[in-house]
């Protein structure tokens, strides 16, 4: 009875030591991990550059008519091989709010028509949504004043029942000047401005053609080249932006030898987007605030084993560790630089090395290392 | 069992054969002189092989084909079997579907004919062969100045004296018993001879793997000799 009661006493004595212990030790290095939690929150995203393919290889491609290339920009990446007419049209992303951007020109006179691709859209829109179709329609023959590069907004309210038909929540129209190819300039203003508003509107995917490249035109004067193309969207990502996942789609009724072009035009672009200074690597977003917080949250840990924590304390080390660390970070860069392979591992190692032995380094005087010693017997 | 049958079918590369036999085979296709591929609606080409697919993998019977004599260099003449295109389609989407593990698996850098195309922007299912012809004989004239000498072995009527169940066999290695039942009525419909029908690509790529049985004797036969394949 005596024996249990004092192995009852002494495991309360050991989890009470424990949670003072574990108290005194993250009273403070919580903090980093909240402000973690929170940037996480805000900007989900967990990689810049996560490529899964080095290149699309057009056999494998033709077998899965859909294949992920990886996040780059923060945005996740498809190929597709689609064609508005297939039944089969979205069918793997019906259940989400999808985008479709499609081109339309101005004309001299400031009227407004659109081509091929838009003329399939609406002919799938009235088998889907006739009410939409007129909207849609009005809508666009209506407009008298736009600019190129501008973006106009169609939300749908396709029935659920016909959504099979056409699974499209908003048709987001980019234009361009009728008459002459469409300008690279055009085309990144133009879609900057769409991936800006489907960011904003939330949207889950964004769909998006190969606007102004058709297989007949493609070796016309001046004709945008899928290199131009791939070139540009990859340019309009906006990092910062919430993303839609993109669908790169390509046309499934093109010929082969347009389908050979839009891949090593993709491919061409792909190794240079996808890779890092040559070589296919992963890189973190927001790598360099969240890779200092965390080890802001290790120097914490590390000094509350040195000091007992206080306010004034973790201010002081707070302030002290992430410049110290702001300022390796250029130091790292500067030494790394022509050495991509090593300069994420440079990273790393000197946060570390700052983070274990920050309270050693803080107690270094730079004046007191060069302070002349006293000779023997003599007094300065 | 009946639904993964199905579903196997389901997921051939259907879109991927069409193209293949329409553009990259397509001398093989009794398709008129004034056709023009461009112009095929692949969408709908797609869901017509799928139905045939479907039906076939229900009743699995296909119609002999046309054929034509082809005259070989002993003056004989040989029967050159002609199916329709879409049985050509349902032939390629079945090699294609195992064709890469196919010659990962048993092909080697010693043979230089219908080897699997991995160039990444290329349609075909093999390499180019003028480009093989090309290094085979780089590599004859190289080995014949570092060696002094060569031995030619030529298998007669090779493709005419592959038994058709070992053939079979052999391939069931690599791909699944759904995919080949359809491969093999299809093949079997196909072969008006003895040994494997003269047909395209398709058929000459299954060949030429199949061959890799008589580089495994002829290595095992002659150790210490380093042997190439056309």
């Amino acid at each position: 009875m005596c024996q249990t009661r004092f192995r009852e006493l002494l495991r309360k004595k050991i989890v009470l030591k424990f949670s003072r212990l574990l108290f005194r030790h993250t009273l403070f290095a919580i903090v980093p991990i909240i402000v973690l939690i929170a940037d996480l929150i805000s900007f989900p995203s967990t990689f810049e550059n996560h490529p899964s393919i080095t290149a699309v290889n057009l056999t494998n491609f033709l077998t899965k008519q859909q294949l992920l290339l990886g996040t780059v920009r923060a945005h996740r990446l498809y190929l597709s091989l689609d064609d508005l007419a297939s039944t089969d049209y979205l069918a793997d992303a019906i259940n989400s709010k999808n985008v479709l951007v499609i081109s339309g020109f101005i004309q001299d006179d400031r009227s407004v028509s659109i081509a091929a691709l838009g003329q399939a859209v609406l002919k799938r829109l009235n088998a889907a949504s006739p009410k939409d179709y007129h909207a849609f329609y009005e809508e666009l023959s209506g407009k008298k004043h736009i600019q190129a590069g501008e973006v106009v907004i169609s939300s749908l309210e396709i029935p659920s029942d016909k959504r099979s038909v056409f699974p499209v929540d908003e048709i987001y129209t980019i234009f361009f000047t009728e008459g002459s190819p469409i300008s690279t300039e055009e085309l990144t203003e133009g879609l900057g401005n769409a991936f800006d508003v489907a960011s904003r509107r939330r949207m889950e995917n964004l769909v998006l053609p190969c606007l102004g490249i058709t297989w007949e035109h493609s070796e016309d004067a001046g004709a945008l080249s899928f290199e131009d193309f791939f070139s540009t969207v990859f340019k309009s990502i906006d990092p910062t932006q919430q993303s839609p996942t993109l669908y790169l789609s390509l046309y499934r009724g093109w010929p082969s030898f347009e389908l050979e072009k839009a891949i090593a035009g993709f491919n061409s672009e792909w190794s240079r987007v996808a890779s890092d200074k040559g070589s296919f690597r992963t890189t973190l977003y927001r790598a360099k605030y969240r890779r200092a917080i965390l080890f802001w949250f290790l120097c914490l840990l590390v000094c509350s084993f040195v000091k007992p924590p206080s306010l004034k304390g973790f201010l002081i080390i707070s302030v002290g560790f992430l410049t110290l660390a702001l300022g390796s970070h250029e130091l790292v860069d500067f030494l790394t630089q022509g050495r991509p392979s090593i300069e994420s591992t440079g990273h790393y190692a000197t946060l570390f090395v700052l983070a274990v032995l920050f309270p050693v380094i803080v107690a270094w005087d730079p004046k007191e290392f060069f302070k002349s010693k006293p000779r023997d017997g003599t007094h300065g | 069992m009946a639904d993964s049958k199905i579903t196997e079918i389901e997921n051939l590369p259907v879109q991927l054969a069409i193209r293949l036999v329409l553009d990259d085979i397509s001398y093989s296709n009794p398709l008129p002189s004034w056709f023009d591929a461009i112009t095929i609606d692949y969408s709908l080409r797609e869901l017509a092989i799928h139905q045939k697919l479907r039906e076939f993998a229900n009743r699995p019977v296909a119609s002999k084909p046309f054929s034509i004599l082809v005259p070989k260099k002993s003056g004989q003449k040989r029967s050159w079997p002609v199916p329709s295109v879409n049985e050509q389609i349902m032939l390629q989407a079945c090699v294609s579907s195992f064709a890469g593990k196919l010659d990962a698996d048993v092909l080697d850098a010693r043979v230089f004919s219908y080897r699997y195309n991995r160039q990444e922007d290329l349609l075909g299912l093999v390499e180019d062969q003028l480009t093989a012809w090309t290094r085979f004989q780089d590599e004859t004239k190289r080995r014949c100045e570092d060696s002094q000498c060569i031995l030619q072995i030529d298998l007669q009527n090779a493709f005419q004296s592959i038994d058709r169940r070992q053939f079979y066999k052999f391939l069931s290695r690599f791909t699944t018993q759904p995919v080949l039942d359809l491969l093999r009525t299809l093949m079997e419909a196909l072969s008006v001879e003895p040994g494997i029908p003269l047909l395209n690509n398709s058929v000459f790529f299954l060949g030429n793997a199949y061959m890799a049985t008589v580089d495994a004797i002829v290595r095992e036969s002659t150790p210490g000799i380093c042997s190439i394949r056309r």
